[in-house]
């Protein structure tokens, strides 16, 4: 699946350049890291990509001090060479991040569908997290990829990324099982006082599915915060000139799980246009009496952002400057 | 308030073994569950949570200082644990003995026999079991929880659980039974828009989740984001025309906002039969911790609405003061037309003679014997007065002068000249 992502024109950056300023002050997290403890959910559609933000959450984490664990980076929809390009444009060395161990990569990619050409490589779990690894091959359960994870987090106040959780579903994965695993990731992370970040679409197009929508629900339910990226209402603010792909994507069996027929769609969304980003609390944060051990979350607003070469410009809705 | 229905269900106040809270992505009960529970444990009642979507451990820890009471948290408080590790993938670390951790959360089976045993041993001293959330195993499988539901409320009242599974009677409490609130009660949270997927033809055919599992509540408490009045939208519609449509969203900026308080709905089938519908309200009290139950009317602002008409009315007058003064209106304001009486008016009014009133007056002493039987129907009278036109003279049966009864509802005859007593039995040529 084609995404935009924000790169630079050939201009050389700042060296320090790290995530987004102008996201960090909105989100006001102490030290930049996310609160500990919590479930974020990113939830974009096909016309807003949510990507920028897992990218603004790594970077902030692997120039985090000392006092905080590493980055585990599961990989569902891309493989390493696309974060390690994407961070090298926003100033951060990916490959450099995992030789030292700051940062851990899970290949969950590689061997998730059967190929029939290539012969299926063994399952291995990781030994030294240098190397891609594959976990989930034709895996009935989602349990080796739980397992490798589990290895994988060193350290307390850890940050996990699941990029992304859709594609687990897309894959063939039954909704319990997929929930099963989100929810067991959770726990692992909690354990160690670390922050679990998960991305998942939320299309409306999706909605109509039962299993999708049960899906997103679910996991929208062991939220603390979402935040939702989405178009605008009204459509793209530029002239239009992305391309739409319809395509039926005919499932292979993956052991216990049943074929189901999704439809995936592409889409281009055109540069710098404004998008629609909602800060909403979760419903696991009702749970928490204020108190000075619940977890600081940001207040819930909704604002419209622009995403230029390598920063993201936020402002009030309606008041852009192609609107005033 | 402490006369709402949700205020009787939060303190065990009266009997419902089984309380249902349904809600939506969108408006969480968790706060609501949580408050069930600090009541719980404030009335002094032994707490079973069974854990499927949050950490027990922080839910305890959150109930800590909500409660008073001197004894330890950690003695009335059984943990059934379906969270930590449902799937058996973590090694099981010790932990506290007295909770029992759930390592196979497909085996629904299984978790309803434990939470069994567990209820037996605190059979002693009252008890509430608190289940976070049926969705976990509604994604399994829904019958198992259908099944996992029953045998919940089975264990509840003390009633005996029973050897097979039956879809439709509603489980009364029994019979021995006498205490005003029940010994055992249980309360589930269930997310209504998280729907297990059909996956066999065969699932298509069972019923909603939702109404068999409300059928078997005896409460049914649905909680609801506050619905204020958007008068911007309404001036918009009111001044273009059109109003923008509101784009799709699983979640918007407006939800969870718990500080606004949620509405509720409850459905309560009490033991006589009778089925009570109110709407009630709860927001966070001052503390931020508990909460408080208000009227619907506090949460929507119509309170400071109505107080608004008060403030606006011009000052009572005299003339006015016999109107009843209270926020509904006076119809009899703002006429063309005069509806009210003069005194003269009344006093004629009063002087009316009204039909049938002279004969209701007349005196009764020659068919009074015949109406001292009891049991009497009116519609008997009639007979009567055929009889009494054999018994008694012609000029006691006049009309104008014979009455039917002395009370109410009595029925006046006038024969027409058509009119032909015929005293023989009409169905005398049947041959049936």
């Amino acid at each position: 699946m084609q995404s935009r992502i924000p790169v630079p024109c050939g201009r050389s950056e700042p060296k320090h350049a790290m995530g987004y300023h102008a996201l960090d002050s909105l989100l006001a997290f102490p030290a930049n890291i996310p609160p500990a403890r919590a479930h974020i959910v990113i939830t974009d559609t096909l016309s807003a990509d949510g990507n920028f933000l897992l990218h603004h959450f790594l970077s902030n984490h692997l120039k985090a001090g000392p006092g905080t664990g590493n980055v585990v980076l599961v990989g569902i929809a891309h493989i390493f060479n696309h974060y390690s390009i994407v961070g090298r444009k926003l100033g951060v060395n990916l490959q450099q991040s995992k030789q030292s161990h700051r940062l851990a990569f899970i290949d969950a990619l590689t061997h998730l569908n059967r190929a029939p050409s290539a012969p299926p490589s063994p399952p291995s779990l990781p030994s030294t997290p240098s190397a891609p690894t594959t976990v989930l091959t034709r895996s009935a359960t989602l349990r080796p990829l739980h397992d490798a994870v589990s290895a994988a987090l060193v350290g307390d106040r850890s940050l996990l990324i699941l990029d992304d959780i859709s594609v687990l579903l897309w894959s063939g994965y039954g909704v319990a099982e997929a929930v099963g695993l989100i929810r067991a990731l959770r726990v692992l992370v909690q354990k160690r006082n670390g922050t679990l970040i998960t991305l998942l679409h939320a299309d409306e197009q999706l909605a109509s599915d039962p299993v999708q929508d049960a899906f997103v629900r679910s996991v929208l339910g062991m939220a603390e915060l979402v935040l939702s990226v989405q178009g605008l209402g009204s459509g793209f603010s530029r002239d239009v000139h992305g391309q739409v792909n319809l395509q039926r994507l005919r499932i292979y069996d993956c052991g216990s799980a049943d074929a189901h027929s999704h439809v995936m769609c592409f889409s281009l969304t055109p540069p710098h246009s404004v998008l629609q980003l909602s800060i909403i609390h979760g419903a696991q944060s009702t749970i928490h009496v204020p108190s000075s051990t619940a977890p600081a979350l940001p207040t819930p607003q909704t604002l419209h952002y622009k995403i230029l070469d390598n920063t993201v410009q936020f402002f009030a809705r309606g008041v852009s400057e192609g609107v005033l | 308030m402490p006369n709402t229905a949700l205020h009787r269900l939060l303190a065990a106040r009266d009997s419902s073994p089984c309380t249902l809270i349904c809600d939506r992505l969108g408006t969480s009960a968790l706060p609501l569950l949580r408050e069930f529970a600090a009541c719980a444990l404030a009335d002094d009642q032994a707490l079973v949570l069974l854990c499927t979507e949050v950490d027990p451990e922080s839910f305890v820890t959150e109930l800590k200082p909500l409660t008073k009471y001197q004894r330890s948290l950690r003695c009335s408080v059984t943990i059934v644990d379906a969270y930590t590790n449902p799937f058996g993938w973590e090694e099981s670390t010790g932990g506290d003995k007295r909770h029992y951790h759930i390592t196979n959360i497909n085996d629904i089976r299984h978790v309803a026999s434990v939470v069994g045993e567990l209820v037996k041993k605190v059979s002693s001293q009252r008890c509430t079991i608190i289940l976070d959330s049926l969705s976990p195993f509604l994604l399994i499988s829904s019958h198992q929880t259908f099944q996992l539901f029953k045998k919940l409320i089975d264990l509840t009242s003390g009633s005996s659980p029973s050897p097979a599974l039956t879809i439709f009677p509603h489980q009364r409490a029994s019979p021995n039974d006498t205490h005003p609130t029940d010994t055992t009660r249980l309360i589930v949270l269930h997310h209504t828009d998280i729907l297990p997927p059909i996956t066999t033809p065969l699932a298509a055919t069972i019923p909603n989740i939702l109404a068999s599992l409300s059928h078997l509540s005896s409460a049914t408490i649905t909680v609801q984001p506050p619905r204020t009045t958007d008068h911007d939208r309404e001036a918009q519609l009111l001044r273009v025309g059109f109003v923008a449509e509101e784009q799709f969203a699983y979640l918007t900026s407006e939800d969870h906002r718990v500080d606004r308080g949620v509405v509720v709905e409850v459905e309560w089938k009490r033991k006589s039969g009778k089925v009570l519908y109110e709407t009630n309200a709860y927001r966070p009290d001052k503390s931020g911790s508990r909460l408080e139950v208000v009227p619907v009317s506090t949460l929507l602002g119509l309170e400071e609405q109505i107080e608004r008409v008060i403030v606006e009315e011009p000052t009572v007058s005299k003339s006015s003061s016999r109107r009843n003064i209270t926020q509904q209106p006076d119809p009899t304001a703002n006429l063309s037309f005069n509806l009210s009486l003069t005194e003269e008016q009344r006093r004629a009014r009063g002087n009316v003679v009204l039909p049938y009133m002279k004969a209701q007056r007349m005196q009764v002493s020659n068919l009074s014997f015949l109406f001292t039987f009891r049991g009497y129907h009116h519609g008997t009278i009639l007979h009567l007065w055929l009889f009494a036109f054999w018994s008694f003279p012609s000029d006691a049966l006049n009309p104008a002068t014979t009455t039917a009864s002395g009370g109410g509802g009595s029925i006046y005859y006038e024969p027409d000249a058509a009119d032909d007593f015929d005293d023989e039995d009409p169905d005398d040529d049947l041959t049936i």
